[in-house]
């Protein structure tokens, strides 16, 4: 892959990581009312944060081929903090597909508190992390990235 | 199809769970090299644990399955265990064993 393209595929994670964090606060505000539906943004944030994990999944590679070392060389905090963001990340994503399954689970059936409950905690923890990963890789974007 | 959904759920929680426990493994008993001074790089670790979460993933949204089939009442139960669990190993492995 091409250094424009590392860079552009970067960017648009970076920038659609941002979008995820603010779709995942919605249901996470939405759903603290066990009985209240929100199909479409479940969908949509668990989807906006499944796609910027793939695309740190496809420059994760050439991150660790290009940036890693100059990142630990310049700065072994945030080299780490590039792994803190890594690992925060899985929590994110699969908490969001969690809450996902919980809220559609939870269909039409009024004594189903549990699992609405549940979709609430996961997004709210999605939110969480999700928001401290932008925040980690907007960070260390600032510092190196693929030029 | 919520049979599917509560399988998912499992397999999700079961996902970042297995990632986590994978990476302290990798940090106890083998442990990287300083990234400092490698030059050149070979397998990418983070891609290997996604891979065998992701196998982990399979077989416990499968055991779920048949738990939640077996009682939904119990399986609700164990819900919000489930999720604090994934919650705090996720969250405990990715400050403290970077």
């Amino acid at each position: 892959m091409t250094p424009e393209a590392l860079r552009l595929l970067e960017r648009i994670h970076g920038h659609v990581a941002w979008l995820a964090v603010a779709a995942l606060v919605h249901p996470a505000i939405v759903l603290r009312h066990p009985r209240r539906r929100a199909r479409l943004a479940t969908t949509l944030a668990t989807t906006l944060t499944t796609v910027t994990f793939g695309l740190g999944a496809v420059i994760y590679d050439p991150y660790s081929r290009r940036l890693r070392r100059p990142i630990y060389l310049a700065s072994r905090t945030l080299g780490l903090l590039f792994e803190r963001k890594e690992h925060l990340a899985v929590t994110a994503v699969a908490l969001a597909w969690a809450g996902l399954a919980l809220h559609l689970s939870r269909g039409d059936d009024p004594t189903a508190h549990a699992r609405a409950r549940a979709a609430h905690l996961a997004y709210v923890a999605a939110a969480l992390i999700a928001g401290t990963v932008a925040v980690l890789g907007t960070r260390i974007a600032a510092f190196l990235s693929f030029s | 199809m919520r049979g599917l959904l509560r399988a998912l759920v499992v397999a999700a929680c079961a996902f970042a769970i297995a990632y986590s426990l994978l990476r302290v493994a990798q940090a106890l008993f083998f442990p990287a090299p300083d990234p400092r001074t490698v030059v050149v790089v070979g397998r990418i670790a983070f891609y290997w644990r996604c891979a065998i979460a992701g196998f982990a993933a399979i077989v416990a949204g499968i055991g779920g399955s048949a738990l939640a089939a077996r009682s939904t009442r119990s399986f609700d139960e164990l819900l919000s265990l489930l999720l604090t669990t994934t919650i705090a190993i996720g969250v405990l492995q990715g400050v403290f064993v970077p």
